[in-house]
């Protein structure tokens, strides 16, 4: 007797194999559609390009996704054999490998867009675009300076405890990488190789207006680059601020000191 | 006709039969844990950059913050990745003749945008946001790892579901006090346990039920 009579000859065996698998498969292919493997596996087997050419093909026009055609392709990765017997199931049970709902043709922040020109899908604002309640027209706060046109030496909102310790912290993190935490010039930047700036605690530095500190992180000032994309307006005054509380405390003295805490002091003159 | 079967392939097909649950389950297990692993999830796979950047050598060595990069971390619901201006702030400067930092130059000559590989990448029917979790005590660190020790930066955690959740339901695990957000390999000073349960309270975290409910992360 052939080996075909026997499964194939035998009603029940031969129904209760294909049964089993197809349960086995439609599980396994199941349970690989519901894994994320399909977008690796995509990745895993084609080409890059052609994945995602795929993608565009089968999904809608350019207009709607854009990506299709500035996506940046993770680079390929090699076939291997677990990817490939899992595409395979996949195939089986006609799943796609596409990802409407993971990629959905919408523009989030970073996402590139073949749509203009230069890729970014984040618009740069159109010059002279005004939000409302946002016409900057408070000179001293926008741009540091009086009506003359002249630095002033005054804030434009009081200095409180709190803006001071905001200066602090933003100050550690914006500008103690050149000028060092006290002050001095030090940074980490300038030991490699940044042109040093000047030390806070000279008389040319501190007899400069609030105003015009707040201009040097705005505009820049020769070899120090300008600040305005990075900091915000109010956190640049709070750390003008601090700016003057560390000038006031490496020239402070004795007298400074409230006469009930000068005992602390230990005798320092 | 003869018979086909021996008697002993009753014996045989009930174990199968029984033995099936266990293949099943087996099944089942081996692809929860695939789901899992990192060659799924691509967790802790460095990825190629157009410019080899580092952190380990702009955090780790020259001890920037990442806010002096990642600006908008605490007040948007994603982290920027920096512009070319923010590299040209030194760059200007400093390994001016560097070539592998030519793609940089030409980005800011030419007013082109790098254009980076994203590393850590949840589906778009995920809503996350940064800045509720900065403001309210999740360091860099709890979500990215030691990211001042990556030469090239990778995806350190799973990023799935369940990872998520796991926080959710006990955020006292993890929030550290909020001047420390960026700080790199933190030691609570004291008890985990203590100093979250304190922070939880002091920095209203909301209850885990509201914090699990589905429609926090799909909405
Ligand atoms: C990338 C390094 C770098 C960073 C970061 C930096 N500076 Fe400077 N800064 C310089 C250099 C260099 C100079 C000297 C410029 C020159 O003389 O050409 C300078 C000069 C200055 C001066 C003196 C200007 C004058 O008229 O002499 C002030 C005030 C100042 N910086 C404030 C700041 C503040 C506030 C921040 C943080 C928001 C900051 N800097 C961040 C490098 C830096
Ligand atoms: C000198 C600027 C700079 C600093 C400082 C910096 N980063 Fe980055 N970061 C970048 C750039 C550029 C990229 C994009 C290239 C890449 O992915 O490596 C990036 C990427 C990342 C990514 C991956 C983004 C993605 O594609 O998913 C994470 C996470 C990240 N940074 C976290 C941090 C953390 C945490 C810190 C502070 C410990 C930090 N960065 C400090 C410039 C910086
Ligand atoms: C605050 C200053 C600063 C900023 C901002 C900065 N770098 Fe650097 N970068 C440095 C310094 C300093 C080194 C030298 C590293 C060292 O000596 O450890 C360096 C080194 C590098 C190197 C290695 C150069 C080589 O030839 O091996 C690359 C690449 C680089 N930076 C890319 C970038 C990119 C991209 C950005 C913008 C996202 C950036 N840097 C922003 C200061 C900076
Ligand atoms: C609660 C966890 C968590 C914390 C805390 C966290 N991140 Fe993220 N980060 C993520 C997730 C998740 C993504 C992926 C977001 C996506 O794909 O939409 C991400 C993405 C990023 C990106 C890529 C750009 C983006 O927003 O998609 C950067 C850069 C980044 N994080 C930097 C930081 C920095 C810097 C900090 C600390 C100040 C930080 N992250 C804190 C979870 C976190
Ligand atoms: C290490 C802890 C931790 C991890 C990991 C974490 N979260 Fe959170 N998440 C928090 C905390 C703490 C809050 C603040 C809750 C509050 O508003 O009081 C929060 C808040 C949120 C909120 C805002 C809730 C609201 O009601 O506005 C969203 C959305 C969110 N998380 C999404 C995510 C997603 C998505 C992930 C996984 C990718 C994630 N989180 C991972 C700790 C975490
Ligand atoms: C803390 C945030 C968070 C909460 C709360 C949450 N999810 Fe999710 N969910 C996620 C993230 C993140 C993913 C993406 C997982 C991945 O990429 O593997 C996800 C994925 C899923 C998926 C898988 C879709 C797919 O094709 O991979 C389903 C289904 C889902 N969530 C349902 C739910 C339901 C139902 C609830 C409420 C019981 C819920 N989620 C609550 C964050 C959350």
């Amino acid at each position: 007797m052939r080996l075909k009579h026997i499964i194939f000859g035998h009603r029940l065996v031969a129904r209760a194999l294909v049964r089993a698998a197809s349960t086995l498969v439609s599980t396994l292919g199941l349970i690989s559609h519901c894994l994320r493997l399909r977008r690796s596996v995509g990745r895993a087997i084609l080409p890059a390009a052609a994945f995602r050419r795929l993608g565009c093909l089968v999904g809608q026009d350019a207009i709607l996704r854009p990506d299709c055609q500035s996506v940046q392709p993770d680079p390929v990765r090699p076939v291997r054999l677990s990817a490939a017997i899992a595409l395979l199931l996949a195939a089986l049970t006609l799943t796609a490998c596409r990802q409407d709902m993971h990629d959905q043709p919408r523009f989030i922040p970073l996402r590139p867009s073949g749509f203009f020109e230069d890729g970014r899908s984040e618009r740069p604002l159109i010059e002279g675009t005004v939000a409302r309640g946002h016409l900057n027209d408070d000179l001293a706060l926008y741009t540091g300076r009086g009506p003359d046109g002249k630095p002033l030496d005054t804030f434009p909102f009081p200095v409180t405890k709190d803006v001071v310790a905001r200066g602090q912290e933003r100050f550690n993190v914006y500008c103690s990488p050149c000028h060092d935490r006290t002050g001095n010039g030090d940074g980490m930047v300038v030991r490699r190789g940044y042109r040093h700036p000047p030390s806070y605690h000279t008389d040319q530095i501190r007899d400069l207006a609030n105003g015009y500190i707040f201009d040097v992180i705005t505009n820049g000032f020769g070899a120090m680059p300008d600040y305005a994309a990075q900091i915000p307006v109010r956190d640049r005054w709070a750390i003008v601020a601090y700016v003057r509380a560390l000038q006031l405390s490496e020239n402070a003295s004795v007298n400074d000191v409230p006469a009930e805490d000068r005992s602390k002091l230990g005798g320092a003159k | 006709m003869s018979q086909i079967f021996h008697r002993s392939t009753n014996t045989f097909a009930r174990i199968t039969i029984f033995g099936a649950v266990f293949v099943l389950a087996f099944v089942t297990w081996a692809f929860t844990e695939l789901d899992r692993s990192t060659y799924n999830t691509r967790a802790t796979e460095a990825r190629e950059q157009p410019v080899p950047f580092s952190h380990a050598h702009h955090v780790g060595g020259i001890g920037l913050d990442c806010r002096y990069c990642h600006t908008t971390v605490e007040t948007s619901s994603f982290a920027n990745i920096p512009p070319t201006k923010t590299c040209m702030n030194c760059h200007s400067q400093i390994w001016l003749t560097s070539p592998t930092l030519e793609p940089v130059r030409a980005s800011f000559r030419e007013n082109k945008s790098l254009d980076w590989i994203r590393v850590n990448d949840l589906p778009d029917f995920v809503y996350f946001n940064h800045s509720i979790h900065i403001n309210k005590g999740v360091g860099c660190e709890t979500c990215h790892g030691r990211v001042d020790k990556m030469p090239l930066t990778w995806q350190e955690n799973s990023l799935q579901m369940e990872w998520c959740l796991n926080c959710h339901r006990h955020p006292e695990k993890f929030v550290r006090p909020r001047e420390f957000i960026t700080t790199m390999g933190y030691q609570p000073a004291g008890g985990q346990e203590e100093i979250g349960q304190r922070l939880v309270h002091e920095y209203n975290i909301q209850d885990a039920r509201l914090l699990t409910s589905c429609s926090t992360c799909h909405r």
